[in-house]
């Protein structure tokens, strides 16, 4: 166990990033991060080996960033600024179908076994505005549930679809700016 | 409820079944869509597939070997 507090000190960057992913903002995150440090160094018996000491972080991360945006739920969703992107109307015609079909993914299956992939991924995540942002990865990442968001977020149900379904067309935009459209056409898919 | 939807209607439903979960009905009424439309079929594929990449970045995260750039 001596070498324990250096091995939870190494994982304070990959930390750091996924708490910046959720807050959206550097000094929440930091303060995550550092709660979570502590709590493993001053209970290093705790972890008992079963799982990896990294995982048994982000447990704890997790639990230390849910407390941090109840804190904080009052600013945690102020008004996004958006981008001015209205995806709705670029993808929709006025009778509510696509102006442009979209195409079939190539090789989904090979893109889930690339790094690389999850990098783009990771990217597209970080783009998201950041109440959108906030509320997909509560849903996504800390895996709560839609009234475990509303109660922490103070936003109705009605808020948080809105903010969801945004959150998940955007991400299915980048992916296919920056993943998808690079690949070949799968065959058939011009019929 | 609509017997015909629109293709937005059928992408939002699509991306917010894991909060409200489709009656019986509406997945009827969806399939009936989506054995016409060819964009909403292509959508539907690629929203089974961030599923996916979800799921699977949640594994990478917590346990792969992410250094953190």
């Amino acid at each position: 166990m001596s070498d324990f507090p250096h091995q939870v000190q190494a994982l304070r960057p990959q930390l750091l990033r996924f708490a910046r992913t959720q807050l959206r903002n550097d000094a929440w995150a930091e303060d995550a991060v550092s709660d979570t440090l502590l709590a493993a160094l001053e209970k290093p018996q705790a972890f008992a080996g079963l799982s990896q000491l990294k995982t048994w972080l982000v447990g704890i991360l997790k639990h230390k960033v849910v407390d941090l945006l109840r804190r904080h739920a009052r600013e945690a969703v102020l008004p996004d600024e958006e981008d001015g992107v209205d995806l709705d109307t670029l993808l929709f015609d006025a009778t509510g179908h696509w102006r442009e079909n979209p195409r079939e993914w190539s090789d989904p299956q090979g893109a889930l076994a690339q790094r690389q992939f999850f990098e783009v991924l990771q990217a597209c995540c970080d783009r998201l505005p950041t109440a959108q942002g906030r509320a997909f990865m509560m849903r996504e990442w800390l895996e709560l549930d839609t009234e475990e968001i509303c109660k922490t977020l103070g936003v109705t149900p009605t808020n948080l679809f809105v903010m969801l379904h945004r959150a998940r067309l955007r991400l299915r935009e980048c992916l296919q700016a920056n993943w998808f459209d690079d690949k070949p056409a799968a065959a058939g898919d011009a019929a | 409820m609509k017997l015909r939807l629109t293709c937005r209607d059928v992408t939002y439903k699509l991306l917010l079944r894991q909060e409200q979960p489709w009656a019986w009905h509406e997945h009827l009424v969806l399939r009936l869509h989506w054995a016409v439309c060819r964009g909403c079929q292509h959508f539907k594929g690629q929203a089974r597939t961030m599923d996916q990449a979800m799921q699977a970045w949640r594994r990478y995260r917590e346990t792969g070997n992410d250094d953190g750039a």
